[in-house]
């Protein structure tokens, strides 16, 4: 009986012309004397000298390309005409697979349905597998992609498509497959941008602090490890829609490696252990919580992430039907939380605010960032990038809050972004004598020119840019 | 100004700015210092290193991607087939010359125009079966008879719904 490791056809080891070629220049390198060409133009054409290669070597197609010589993977049947993508190295060929299957689900296994090689290259390289990002397909091929990762981290993304409802039942099973690997995540992230109730109860509660009874210790419960997200380096969680006010304690408390936060509609517990290292937070406020108490809630969560180095903070506004328990965690000192690290500050306004919220300009007056770089003015109902933009008038309290940034916002500043409702030419010129080291000023998503500026605001530049 | 010799033996001359988007030129100029000499690219012909420069030219003043860009996930997003209009314009030229500009990218680390040139072949690839895929890339189906039974199972849990 035949070894099934044995292949049904013989292949005969037949030589290619360049093959033979690529060794015969390894045993007898071409010798090329040195040259010294003067060159006044560009292009200096030395096919014509001495030392360029004899016709016949020219003529060969491997010799005019050599990099055809160094592949891998020739088609393994000779005499078929020579196709340039056999000379890709496999390096090459992952990457193009890499590209290919990023937004396609079965990319990956249409290549390894063409031919061995690329079968074996696709199967055996499992990194091209970590990415699940669940859609229509069935969960069978999410588990073989999570088999075919082996010890890779994974990237998670659950995304339902816009303005259609999320399927409660689907995303349940999703969890269930997803929830034995949570510690393999590299990235987890869930966006529904339709409305559907107890979503994030639904989507959550299986990688939250599940409880495990502990038969030897009678009647106390431990924590499953298994939902510690000891690989995760990034979170996302937005849903705008969201109304389900329950607060959220993620994988157990434990997230050692989370660097990078986007929220949007969530409200979770801020733990040290969990948020303490951030470096990256884009933080849209769930509206559960106004007035001083979201303040004080959004200052407590950045006093535990103190090592952020970038900042995005937007408040929205949101119609609550009756009232909304809320509980808080640690008594914010009176005084200024300080962001040493922070470089990049964005202040975003939500379309449905008709004003800078006051919650915006309080927690402004409460940052200390001396090492801020960059200023960026958002207004999410005037976005440039739209077609349908049009120009609004500035907000009313639009003068106050540039006051109180000239006040908070250090004048070493490099780059100052504004857009929509918050760019008030009449206020450029003031704000350029505060902010003097400015490189870069943007306002409504065009650069402005500094100089120009500089003459409406009546200082003198520096030969270095700055101003005085 | 840089002066680069061809496989082909042909001499270009070309800004350094222009010419240090390559990884490999940019390190080789920085160990060497100002220099007269030319630099022999033994794997690039001067077809191929003409694109490659009109690339550069194009893209001079871009910011580099650094070097930890492939573990940043932001850049893996930015990385997916799209392809701007100028690069697309660029990139439309034979199959033999898209594959030589892969290599020679690779070879120059020229790692905006490696992207380029793997997501063109990503773009032919896509939404082809893998029959048409081996015609495309004159390729033989060289499965055992073990292996097209597991493929045939691959394919029904991949058109699960």
């Amino acid at each position: 009986m035949p070894s099934i490791l044995r292949r049904s056809r013989r292949r005969e080891l037949i030589l290619t012309r360049s093959f033979k070629n690529a060794i015969q220049e390894k045993v007898h390198p071409p010798q090329r004397s040195p040259e010294s060409i003067y060159c006044s133009s560009p292009v200096v054409d030395r096919t014509n000298f001495p030392s360029s290669p004899s016709p016949s070597t020219v003529k060969s197609p491997d010799f005019a390309r050599p990099s055809l010589t160094l592949s891998l993977y020739r088609s393994p049947i000779s005499n078929l005409q020579h196709h340039p993508i056999h000379a890709l190295p496999p390096e090459l060929l992952i990457r193009v697979f890499e590209l290919g299957s990023f937004d396609d689900a079965l990319f990956l296994i249409t290549i390894s349905h063409v031919c061995h090689p690329w079968r074996m290259l696709a199967i055996h390289t499992h990194t091209l597998w970590r990415r699940l990002s669940f859609d229509s397909h069935g969960l069978r091929l999410w588990k073989e992609r999570i088999a075919r990762a082996r010890g890779c981290s994974l990237d998670i993304t659950i995304t339902p498509p816009q303005h259609r409802f999320p399927d409660i039942d689907v995303l349940a099973l999703q969890l269930h497959l997803i929830v034995p690997h949570i510690s393999r995540a590299r990235s987890f992230e869930l966006r529904f941008s339709s409305y559907s109730p107890f979503l994030w109860n639904t989507a959550l509660g299986p990688i939250c602090h599940q409880e495990q009874r502990d038969d030897n210790n009678m009647g106390a419960h431990t924590f499953a490890p298994f939902v510690h997200a000891l690989q995760l380096e990034k979170l996302t969680l937005c849903f705008p829609e969201n109304d389900d006010s329950k607060e959220f304690t993620l994988f157990a408390g434990v997230a050692p490696r989370l660097r990078y936060v986007t929220l949007d509609g969530i409200r979770l517990t801020w733990l040290p252990g969990l948020y303490g290292r951030l470096t990256h937070l884009d933080y849209t406020h769930h509206g559960f919580t106004t007035g001083s108490i979201a303040v004080d809630e959004v200052l407590g969560m950045i006093r535990i992430s103190c090592a952020l180095r970038e900042l995005r903070i937007c408040f929205r506004r949101r119609m609550l039907h009756g009232e909304v328990l809320y509980l808080s965690h640690d008594g914010v000192p009176a005084g200024q939380i300080h962001l040493l690290q922070l470089e990049r500050l964005v202040l975003a306004v939500d379309k449905s605010h008709i004003d800078i919220p006051p919650e915006l300009t309080s927690l402004l007056s409460r940052l200390s960032v001396p090492n801020l770089r960059e200023l960026h003015l958002v207004d999410l109902r005037c976005q440039p990038a739209n077609r349908r933009w049009r120009k609004s008038a500035p907000f009313p309290g639009l003068r106050a809050a540039l006051s109180l940034l000239e006040v908070t916002i250090p004048s070493s500043i490099k780059v100052l972004a504004m857009a929509g409702r918050w760019a008030d030419h009449c206020s450029i010129p003031s704000l350029m004598k505060h902010f003097r080291e400015l490189r870069n000023l943007e306002v409504d998503g065009v650069e402005k020119d500094l100089i120009h500026m500089y003459c409406l605001s009546g200082d003198l530049p520096l030969h270095d840019g700055a101003w005085i | 100004m840089v002066h680069l010799v061809t496989s082909d033996n042909v001499e270009f001359v070309v800004d350094k700015e222009v010419v240090e988007r390559s990884v490999l030129i940019k390190n080789m100029l920085e160990d060497v210092g100002e220099t007269d000499q030319s630099i022999p690219l033994a794997n690039v012909s001067s077809a191929v290193l003409r694109k490659v420069i009109e690339y550069c030219e194009h893209h001079r003043g871009e910011p580099l991607p650094s070097a930890d860009a492939d573990q940043n996930q932001d850049e893996t997003r930015k990385r997916t087939t799209d392809i701007s209009e100028w690069d697309q314009k660029f990139i439309t030229v034979d199959q033999e010359m898209l594959f030589e500009i892969i290599l020679a990218a690779n070879y120059l680390d020229i790692k905006s125009l490696l992207d380029v040139g793997c997501k063109t072949v990503a773009n032919m690839i896509k939404g082809k079966t893998p029959d048409e895929i081996r015609r495309l890339f004159n390729i033989v189906n060289d499965f055992t008879p073990e292996e097209e039974a597991q493929i045939k199972k691959e394919n029904e849990w991949a058109e699960d719904r």
